[in-house]
């Protein structure tokens, strides 16, 4: 978020030079717009029953998987619901045009599960993949029914790179291990983010006006809400499931 | 007590005949009297579902290959692609051109009513177990052949040629017309083929004596689909033996000599077919030099997710194609219609057909119903991947002699277990609607057959 | 509809030949599609669709319980590449197919005419709007076919353990591999779907040659468990002929 914010800053000045030298008339008000941005900040809480943790029974590499395993998709963390994992983004935003940065985190197979579990990426950024498992693992990336990856990697294997083209929900198996499940959210702007384990979110320097904001859930669903984002300053939204 | 005893008892048998049925069916699978043709996998190295639903049943892909003439939609391939030849020979691909189908019955009881003479409830092992050999394909390209010989083991134990034919494909352009000339099946590309059933048609059983001009005593009646069938009692053919109200006749006769074309010029949807036959169920020759002939046209919806349909209509004109006890010709028409309907594993067929004879020698008239119905309606459903159950409904408004005609009416059930896609068990019990009526009409005397049958194609 | 584009299109051939310095080659491939469109709803209707969804008339009856139903040209999912895992495949690939079939689901279509598999190719393309913003590329099978040497076929068989393959397709190769007999190997379509007999060689669907067998370990299946192997396998530049002649080397063919 941090680097973003430097990188919008970064064109803030250079539409601000535009702008003087008489240039910024031309583009028109999308650029305007992006001078006022503020912030939005809110909760995700979840205030059902937990669901029991779905046990499924290891095939396959029991000596390093174990027995079973125990996916737990839903973690609420307080009294109050707190849920995290839950990708919050902002919707038909035109892109800003920044360049997507390094990830941050690649997509790891370690100790039978995808980590992250639930990942988000930008568009244009190059997703890396490792085993850090003493298994093979295959890492069988679907987006929109069309395989986007599928790739083996034995233990100690080359980690693979592949530059994340399309945006939408990636979905991510290993054939080998069908408990293993993941998901990669990739965007066409910057303006996502997750829940923390206290159920909170912020996504700094949106542009200013009315937008739709969507929460994902791997469980749980999507919950969509209008929010105005003010010029300056934050604007708070909660979120509640069911 | 005695009402307990009166609905325990068909209670008990019902449920002893379905016990039977699913233990038979759990035992093992195989197919039925089919007419799959697994050279044709082989040859283009496919699984028989790029054909079949289930053996013998084509699905679309089936029928586009059969019409032109077993040859891959749109296309001329010959049959021979991608195949080792020498010269213009493929001898190493012999099995690409042979077909063979096995099929007996393991177990079948019959319910007679006794009411003719000599007539019993029966029950045979292995009878009929049949043996059909196929030869077909192409020679080169829009040149095909097909030519089968079935051996009944147990009856004749004669070697019978069944069809057998030359096609060419594709005269005048693509799909605008393809030939047959031979002995073939007319309604091969009918909605309801007469060789496509999945009931098969079990034959009848016959008391001597067969003279000229006398009709047999039949102890059992044929299980035929009655849309097809002759339909007149007292018709004889030019050899002067008995045409029996069962047998398939005319357009959906097994197999007729004649020539015939059909294609699909104005696209997928329209298909016409026209052909001119000796008729007469001849076997060979031709005694009555004039000609049958027949048109059929056919309208299919078939590009619609896992649905297609298809209405078809017919009409064949005989041309002194019988005779009656008189030696006079008589000549015996047909028309009809048909349709198909498959929505995934479910599939429905069946066909009304109205049959008149005309030419009648003067004074006949009053003693002969000169015009007769039928109807068959065929349904069937995979419940498992393996499980095939069916169910058939025949209906003959019988026409001919008044004295002896006898309309029939029959259902049958039927399951179906699939061993392998190319072997099935089948268990089937046909019963006579009408079986309460009395008198010693063979259509009243069969009360109930059960099979139980298996078959292999390979 | 379809007469007019056609007469459009050769209309517009016409004008392409007349003044060839005009864009001569976009006409030709406008006619080449309608073409291919011609020959795809005569011969590839009754089983890929209409739309090209792999949902004609014929299409589930090949594939009810298990894979492989028609493909789905709409999704841009294609197994028999020779790219990388999560490409389209270029245009060699898919007339390999059209002119091959798939030993089991598709019978060969090389009884159409080589211009008219290409036409069909051309049509095929259409139904999936990537084949317009992707430019896929084949990718190196790291050199050529090696001996098949009992030194070859020993490191293939290390490989094949170090590769874990037999999870699905077994120790023996026999497509008998634990995770297939579980039933926990699906398709695209959710289908159950059977790793290959290795030791059966009439049941390959991406060919039968050392080459063969390479171009798939490089390239995966998409839309199946079959995963890529290149990075594991570049390397080690013979290792994957080494493994691909041990793989052969499990079935005998003369």
């Amino acid at each position: 978020m941090c680097s973003q914010s430097v990188v919008l800053t970064h064109r803030l000045l250079l539409t601000s030079i535009f702008f003087v030298l008489g240039y910024g008339v031309v583009p028109g008000m999308g650029q305007l717009e992006m001078i006022y941005a503020g912030t939005l900040e809110g909760t995700v809480h979840y205030l059902g029953m937990q669901p029991p943790s779905n046990v499924l029974k290891v095939l396959k590499d029991q000596e390093h998987c174990g027995a079973e395993v125990s996916i737990q998709t839903v973690q609420i963390h307080d009294a109050q619901g707190a849920l995290s994992d839950a990708v919050v983004s902002v919707e038909g935003i035109k892109d800003v045009g920044q360049e997507a940065m390094e990830m941050e985190r690649p997509v790891l197979n370690t100790r039978c599960a995808f980590a992250p579990r639930i990942g988000m990426a930008r568009q244009g950024q190059e997703l890396e993949i490792r085993n850090q498992d003493p298994i093979l693992h295959n890492t069988h990336i679907k987006h929109r029914g069309r395989t986007f990856l599928n790739v083996a990697q034995v233990p100690g294997g080359n980690p693979i790179v592949k530059r994340l083209k399309r945006p939408g929900l990636h979905t991510i198996r290993c054939d080998k291990h069908v408990f293993m499940e993941g998901s990669l959210h990739v965007f066409d702007h910057p303006y996502y983010s997750m829940t923390n384990q206290t159920g909170m979110f912020r996504i700094e320097s949106i542009p200013a006006g009315k937008h739709p904001i969507r929460v994902w859930h791997e469980a749980l669903g999507i919950l969509e809400k209008v929010v105005n984002v003010p010029e300056k300053g934050a604007v708070q939204v909660k979120f509640t499931y069911p | 007590m005695a009402y307990g005893e009166r609905f325990f008892q068909p209670c008990l048998k019902t449920a002893l005949a379905l016990a039977f049925v699913l233990f038979s069916t759990s035992l093992a699978g195989c197919i039925s009297e089919a007419e799959a043709i697994p050279a044709f996998a082989r040859k283009y190295e496919v699984n028989c579902h790029v054909c079949h639903t289930r053996q013998p049943r084509l699905n679309p892909f089936g029928e586009q290959f059969l019409e032109n003439g077993y040859q891959m939609p749109g296309t001329e391939d010959g049959g021979i692609v991608a195949k080792l030849k020498y010269g213009d020979l493929t001898l190493d691909q012999v099995s690409n051109y042979l077909g063979v189908l096995f099929a007996t019955t393991g177990i079948e009881h019959t319910e007679l009513k006794r009411e003719i003479e000599g007539s019993g409830d029966q029950t045979e092992l292995g009878s009929p177990t049949i043996l059909r050999l196929f030869t077909a394909g192409t020679i080169t390209n829009n040149v095909g052949f097909f030519v089968e010989t079935t051996t009944i083991f147990g009856r004749s134990s004669e070697l019978e040629l069944g069809r057998a034919f030359v096609t060419l494909n594709n005269l005048g352009g693509m799909n605008w017309g393809h030939l047959r000339v031979g002995r073939f099946d007319p309604s091969a590309y009918f909605s309801m083929a007469r060789g496509r059933p999945q009931f098969v048609p079990i034959g009848p059983k016959l008391a001597p004596p067969f003279g000229a001009f006398s009709t047999p005593t039949v102890n059992r009646w044929s299980l035929t689909q009655s849309a097809y069938a002759s339909k007149f009692y007292g018709l004889f053919n030019r050899s002067r033996t008995a045409i029996q109200p069962y047998d398939s006749t005319l357009f959906n006769s097994p197999e007729e000599v004649g020539i015939d074309i059909h294609g699909r010029p104005f696209g997928d949807w329209f298909l016409y077919q026209v052909g001119v036959l000796n008729g007469g169920n001849e076997r060979a020759g031709d005694s009555n030099n004039s000609k049958d002939w027949y048109v059929m046209t056919r309208f299919d919806y078939a590009q619609s997710h896992d649905f297609s349909a298809n209405l078809s209509g017919f009409a064949y004109f005989g041309n002194h194609n019988a005779k009656v006890s008189t030696n006079a010709d008589v000549s015996r028409s047909r028309y009809g219609v048909g349709a198909r309907m498959r929505y995934k594993w479910l599939d429905i067929y069946g066909a009304y057909t109205i049959d008149r004879v005309t030419d009648l020698p003067s004074g006949m008239e009053s003693t002969f119903d000169s015009t007769a119905t039928g109807v068959t309606v065929e349904a069937h459903a995979m419940v498992t991947d393996r499980l095939l159950l069916g169910t058939r409904y025949d209906h003959l408004d019988a026409g001919g002699l008044l004295a002896t005609r006898k309309s029939a009416t029959f259902v049958g059930v039927q399951a179906k277990y699939y061993l392998r896609s190319n072997m099935a068990f089948t268990v089937r019990d046909d019963f006579n609607v009408r079986n309460v009526e009395g008198g010693t009409s063979a259509a009243r005397n069969l009360r109930n057959r059960f099979s139980v049958d298996l078959s292999i194609v390979f | 509809m379809n007469i007019f584009m056609k007469r459009f299109g050769w209309a517009l051939l016409m004008l392409g030949m007349a003044q060839p310095a005009f864009g001569g080659s976009e006409m030709t491939s406008l006619n080449m599609v309608e073409d291919g469109r011609t020959i795809y709803e005569r011969s590839c209707l009754i089983c890929h669709g209409a739309s090209g969804k792999g949902d004609g008339p014929a299409a589930f009856y090949n594939a009810a319980f298990s894979a492989s139903r028609a493909r789905d040209f709409t999704v841009g999912n294609y197994k028999f590449r020779s790219t990388v895992s999560g490409s389209l495949p270029v245009d060699q690939d898919l007339f390999r197919t059209v002119t091959d079939g798939i030993p089991g689901s598709m019978p060969s279509f090389s009884g159409l005419s080589i211009e008219q598999r290409w036409q069909v190719v051309a049509y095929i393309k259409t139904f999936y709007s990537g084949f317009q913003e992707e430019t896929p590329e084949s990718i190196s099978l790291n050199g050529s076919p090696i001996p098949s040497t009992a030194a070859s076929i020993q490191r293939g068989k290390a490989l094949f353990e170090e590769m874990d393959c037999a999870s699905c397709h077994g120790k023996q190769a026999r497509g008998d591999g634990s995770v297939a007999l579980a039933g926990e190997l699906k398709d695209s379509r959710g289908l159950l779907i059977s790793p290959n007999d290795l030791t059966n060689r009439t049941g390959w669907k991406n060919g039968t040659t050392v080459r063969d067998m390479v171009r798939t370990l490089f390239t995966g299946l998409d839309g199946t468990p079959m995963p890529s192997y290149e990075s594991q396998l570049a390397g080690h530049k013979e290792d994957a002929w080494h493994l691909a002649n041990y793989i052969l080397s499990l079935s005998h063919h003369e």
